[in-house]
């Protein structure tokens, strides 16, 4: 009998869905046996909530059918494809991480049966439920690749008709999407005309709507690996790394770490974006105006005060490790350069050791900032955290 | 599936077969005459046949010889039918092929049908359900050669437009069953002509077809006298004007699907029931506006009704019940859903009428408040009841669904709680017990 229950619970699930249309969150509600004869399917200001005892029986007659379709050689011959994508939905919320049924569903979007926006939808939903889930994420980006690569394709044929740049069309054309949403939008000298605007509104809107859904998982789920590097493959394949996006990602997620101190995810994510800064720091600078060491020494500031105000937490030491070694790094590529420009001077070594007593000056300072004001700290979590760090200052000063 | 591969590489007119006998022969060979041979593989499968078409060159020839391929039905290999499979059937085939299952077979085109209309032009039973690329140029040499045809089905062939109704019309004028489901394209001005043309229709279906209005309908109803069934679920701008007519004219009607036609009221209810006294099945889900008026009408005169569909029909209170009950001898399946204003008093007529007792099977009772436990006392006289669905019925309790149990045990009471589990055997204890008192 309850492979029948299991017919009505999906028919249920379906007319749910056909009925309200901004379904946008839901979860389980803890009813272990069914009290009442009602339909323990529940929709409440678009929330839908599922009663425990059901979900099983729903996940299994949704999986039998569909794996039973998808092998044909079940008793399943012939499904309609719009059965076909309600039977992976019903898998999917209960399940994320089955990638057969994601499979399915990236075939129906191939064929046509389900538009790439109804898709984006579902995983959004499912995210509320499984904000950590790897396939979901998966399946996001290749959605996401898609439509990308489809707005890219129609950008350079626009592109040729004008017959404008051609090298710098594809730096351009994925740069443009984000140009009204930075704050530095007066400073960005591109020229975005060319770009087919319609298009583009519509996809930077997704795109756009793609960081919020990042940031919400973060915050459901505490160190969301996932979701961060998400995140970060956005920046990378939609925006190309372009400058003006880490400029402006960096300065608007400030807020969200300093509420989040112990989210390694989160600090990782700001690592990947002062690299990304470091690596075109000259972009930024002629660009923008903006100094990269700048950055890093507020960078530096800013965790001080964190370690300061939040003590006991291991993400911000690591994290200052993170921004001290990168400010090291930069000093030896000064160096580096002074090298350059003076190897036909006797002074090198006069310079190199100056360069070189810097890093030590900095390294002492940071070891003496630390003993005199951390160790001193009552929390003893923290004094260890401190000690861990200045063991790893003194093997940096000793290398 | 090698069966395909036979068609492929075996493309060869049939041939007269001359076999002459062997000594290593195999004994069947030696003792049946080829007449028998093709006599015992014409009752094989296509699967069978295309095995036996393995076994020697011999018997190859004669398992694929036309004659035994009279019915053939791919369905069960529509992901590897393509165009060359069904072009290598109807050349080997020709004449004697008179029924084919294409259901499903999505890569078949118009040009592999087109062979096949010109080459199997005795072919009575059509079935093309969707297959969405075929188009008004397999229907146009449909209508051209296949002058035999009988059955039909172009359900959710979504390119078929109405020039394809018009060239069956003109040619295919034996036509008793036509399936058009879903071919959205389709509007009245098809209709029209296939009524013309085509006056043996007596199956008619047209789901989901929005175009078709009434006069496509009205049509239908004034030159197909013969008309049995007609299915008209979701042709949402019909409305009373064309169901009156087919009351009218159609006598011989007994299967009518108006599921989802909102704009329906009582005055189809009422034409049926003056015209069409052989109704057997009528389905009338979501028709929103028929009331009790209607229903006592019609239960008056179509006396046979064994089917009834009345899920959403929202208006209908325990009234309508009664009369099913008092004239309706004959129902087995009802489906009551969402009929929120029945009552246990309403379904207290349907167990004493007299369909209870011996033809009713299967009663819908899903998402109907009001019903109680005393319901399912009311039904325990139905000894043919198979099925009881009960989902969302609040007020019914375990206890009700344990006792209707008890009175009848093989019915399938469908409902939220958990299947009833056998009460754990208190004789297993005892026995343990008494066990333990012997080896005591």
């Amino acid at each position: 009998m309850s492979d029948v229950r299991g017919s009505r619970l999906f028919t249920d699930l379906n007319n749910i869905f056909r009925k309200d249309l901004s379904i946008d969150e839901y979860d389980v509600i803890p009813v272990t046996e069914p009290v009442h004869n009602k339909s323990p399917l529940v929709v409440i200001e678009h929330k839908l909530g599922v009663e425990l005892w059901c979900i099983p029986i729903l996940y299994q007659y949704a999986y039998d059918k569909l794996l039973s379709w998808r092998a044909r050689d079940g008793t399943e011959k012939f499904l309609e494809p719009g059965e076909v994508c309600n039977l992976c939905r019903a898998v999917l919320l209960v399940n994320p991480e089955c990638y057969t049924v994601w499979n399915i569903r990236k075939e129906c979007v191939e064929n046509g049966d389900l538009t790439v926006d109804e898709d984006l939808k579902l995983g959004e939903l499912i995210l509320t439920k499984h904000p950590k889930s790897p396939e979901t994420f998966i399946h996001r980006r290749w959605l996401l690749q898609r439509l990308l690569n489809k707005s890219l394709l129609s950008s350079n044929d626009s592109n040729h008709s004008n017959s404008s740049v051609e090298s710098s069309e594809l730096l351009v054309g994925v740069d443009g999407i984000s140009v009204n949403f930075l704050p530095t939008n007066q400073n960005t000298c591109s020229n975005n005309h060319i770009l087919p605007k319609q298009i583009d509104r519509n996809l930077h809107r997704t795109v756009h709507h793609e960081f919020d859904i990042c940031l919400r998982a973060a915050e459901h789920y505490a160190c969301n690996y996932n979701a961060w590097s998400h995140r970060i493959w956005l920046i990378q394949a939609a925006f190309n790394s372009a400058v003006q996006v880490l400029l402006s990602e960096f300065r608007t997620t400030v807020t969200w770490f300093t509420q989040h101190v112990s989210d390694h995810c989160g600090f990782h994510y700001r690592q990947f974006l002062l690299k990304s800064l470091i690596n075109q720091s000259q972009a930024v600078s002629c660009k923008f105006h903006v100094d990269v060491n700048d950055l890093l020494n507020q960078e530096f500031d800013k965790t001080t005060d964190l370690i300061g105000t939040y003590p006991g937490h291991e993400a911000l030491w690591y994290h200052r490790k993170f921004v001290l070694h990168q400010i090291i790094d930069e000093i030896k590529t000064k160096k580096d350069q002074l090298r350059e420009t003076l190897s036909k001077d006797n002074g090198i070594d006069l310079k190199r050791s100056r360069v070189e007593s810097e890093r030590q000056q900095l390294l002492e300072k940071e070891l003496n900032l630390v003993s005199n004001k951390e160790l001193l700290s009552c929390d003893k979590r923290e004094c260890e955290l401190a000690n861990r760090y200045i063991v790893w200052i003194k093997r940096m000063l000793s290398l | 599936m090698n069966n395909h591969n036979h068609f492929n590489h075996h493309v060869r007119a049939r041939s007269e077969v001359n076999h002459t006998v062997y000594e290593d022969d195999a004994p069947i060979n030696k003792k049946l005459p080829k007449e028998l041979l093709l006599r015992i593989f014409s009752f094989l499968d296509v699967v069978s046949l295309c095995r036996c078409a393995q076994v020697s060159k011999f018997w190859n020839i004669l398992a694929l010889d036309g004659s035994n391929w009279q019915r053939v039905d791919l369905f069960d290999f529509q992901k590897d039918v393509e165009g060359p499979v069904v072009v290598n059937i109807s050349e080997r085939c020709g004449g004697f092929l008179k029924s084919l299952s294409l259901r499903g077979c999505q890569s078949i085109t118009d040009k592999a049908l087109q062979i096949f209309a010109e080459s199997c032009r005795n072919i009575e039973v059509l079935n093309l359900n969707n297959c969405k690329k075929i188009s008004d140029l397999t229907c146009e040499s449909l209508g051209h050669y296949s002058k035999k045809l009988l059955v039909l089905d172009l359900s959710s062939c979504s390119e078929v437009t109405n020039n394809s109704l018009k060239a069956l019309s003109e040619g295919c004028k034996l036509l008793t069953y036509l399936d058009i489901s879903w071919c959205t394209e389709i509007s009245n001005g098809g209709v029209e002509a296939l009524a013309k043309g085509c006056p043996k229709l007596s199956t008619f279906i047209s789901q989901g077809c929005q175009q078709i209005t009434d006069a496509g309908i009205v049509a239908l109803a004034e030159n197909c006298d013969n008309l049995k069934r007609l299915k008209l679920l979701g042709c949402q701008q019909i409305t009373d004007d064309c169901l009156s007519i087919v009351g009218q004219k159609c006598h011989n009607l007994n299967n009518v699907c108006v599921s989802n036609c909102p704009r329906l009221t009582d005055t189809t209810l009422v034409a049926l029931g003056a015209g069409c006294v052989d109704l057997k099945v009528l389905e009338v889900a979501g028709c929103t506006h028929l009331t009790d008026n209607g229903f006592q009408t019609l239960a008056r005169t179509c006396t046979k009704l064994e089917k009834m569909d009345l899920e959403e029909c929202i208006q209908i209170t325990d009234s309508t019940l009664a009369h099913l009950a008092t004239y309706c001898t004959k129902l087995s399946n009802l489906s009551l859903s969402h009929c929120e204003l029945i009552t246990d008093e309403g379904i207290r007529h349907i167990g004493s009428g007299a369909c209870s007792t011996e033809y009713l099977q299967v009663l819908e009772l899903d998402n109907c408040p009001l019903i109680t436990d005393a319901s399912l006392d009311h039904l325990m006289g139905c000894q043919g009841l198979e099925r009881i669905e009960l989902y969302d019925c609040q007020l019914i309790t375990r206890a009700g669904i344990r006792r209707l149990r008890s009175h009848l045990p093989d019915i399938r009471v469908h409902a939220y709680f958990a299947p009833v589990t056998p009460p754990p055997s208190v004789g297993g204890g005892r026995q343990r017990y008494c066990k333990c008192c012997a080896i005591l």
